[in-house]
């Protein structure tokens, strides 16, 4: 699976949506269940899945599905 | 919001906007408590008054900001993990307490406005504001261990004006910036003094001679090795029957947290140790984990 695939699928877990409704459009701010909680919770998802450790730099920028897949797609990028 | 907390209205709006992540856990307009606003609200005062601009860039506001995002990152590992990054206390020292440029760069104005923005901070600043200070003697001699920000000594001589405060802590930087607040606050030098000393050292004893007739120990027992030590140390240094008011966390991560309390009977555990009895507490967990397996939870209590 590949970075957007297996980053919908946290969302879809830790946030109760369904996976294929997630769009670069869904954020904080259109997204009630996306709280500091479910915050907590992308962030160990991620950890594990994508074996990273993330900053705090890189949790503040994450407010949306597009600056999640940014930040893991440059953490390759930088890496490869 | 109500219309007369301008600061708390400001504040809310400016995190909303910089840093919508954090604001569910903050005190806004879901908060249940209203009365909790007007300490909000006090506290942002004293940061306006005795600080600096809260609102300005890279200050205040942005530094409670870091603080609540180490947070998030912090307590995502530790409920994986269930156990604090292994730091001694000798590296903490190094890496924080001694980095003048952390502590009064983000580290200490952050943890000043945790008191103004988590609910469960203000809810311990008003358990300490009319549970504890009210109750105490008019003519009180205070010690404090771990002056920290420096709000409690500002709060208690702001409040009581016939008590006397002895702080000790081992940061030059806590010193430093909480002599600087009681100065900006005008508070008369000969009410207040400090130590830089370790609590935790056993050379402070033969030191010790004067006996105090209430204590304060705000986020202190966590950040140490050994606990018991700061028990034992305030227990020599105060008087017989005289209170206490102690906060400490169970199961919070944060960067300079060692001591893992998993639960209140270990803290009770310690208390009783050193002869403390509990007069009246709090535990407040925080939101989303009331029913865990494991509780992280702010406490609170006035010790006799």
């Amino acid at each position: 699976m590949n970075v957007e695939g297996k980053i919908k699928n946290i969302l879809s877990r830790v946030l109760g949506i369904d996976a294929n409704k997630i769009t670069d459009n869904l954020n904080m701010d259109n997204t009630p269940e996306w709280d500091s909680l479910s915050t907590m919770l992308i962030v160990a998802q991620l950890e594990d899945d994508f074996s990273i450790e993330l900053t705090v730099e890189e949790i503040i920028q994450m407010s949306s599905f597009f600056s999640l897949r940014e930040i893991v797609e440059k953490r390759f990028i930088t890496e490869s | 919001m109500k219309a007369n907390f301008a600061n708390v209205n400001k504040a809310v709006t400016i995190l909303n906007e910089r840093y919508p992540t954090i604001c569910s856990g903050i005190i806004g307009d879901s908060l249940d408590d209203k009365s909790l606003y007007s300490y909000s609200e006090m506290v942002l005062q004293y940061y306006v008054k005795y600080i600096g601009d809260p609102f300005a860039q890279n200050t205040g506001i942005d530094s409670f900001a870091r603080i609540s995002y180490d947070f998030i990152l912090l307590q995502s590992r530790f409920n994986k993990l269930r156990q604090y990054k292994n730091k001694s206390a000798k590296q903490l020292e190094m890496e924080l307490y001694s980095d003048s440029k952390k502590m009064e760069g983000y580290y200490l104005s952050g943890l000043f406005l945790t008191y103004a923005f988590w609910p469960n901070h203000i809810k311990i600043l008003r358990f300490f504001i009319e549970k504890f200070l009210r109750n105490q003697p008019d003519i009180c001699n205070y010690i404090e261990v771990g002056v920290g920000h420096g709000l409690m000594p500002l709060t208690l001589l702001k409040e009581l004006d016939n008590s006397i405060y002895h702080g000790i802590d081992i940061s030059v930087s806590s010193i430093n910036a909480t002599k600087k607040l009681l100065e900006n606050a005008c508070i008369h030098s000969n009410r207040y003094s400090f130590e830089l000393i370790d609590a935790t050292s056993d050379i402070v004893f033969s030191q010790s001679k004067h006996l105090f007739k209430a204590g304060i120990c705000c986020e202190v027992l966590e950040h140490v090795e050994d606990p018991s030590k700061i028990l034992r140390f305030l227990r020599q240094r105060m008087i017989k029957n005289s209170q206490l008011f102690i906060t400490t966390v169970t199961n919070i991560a944060a960067e300079d947290h060692i001591y893992l309390f998993k639960n209140q009977d270990e803290i009770h555990e310690l208390f009783n140790k050193y002869g403390f009895h509990v007069k009246e507490e709090m535990y407040l967990p925080l939101q989303g984990y009331e029913n865990a397996d494991y509780i992280p939870a702010n406490y609170a209590a006035i010790l006799i």
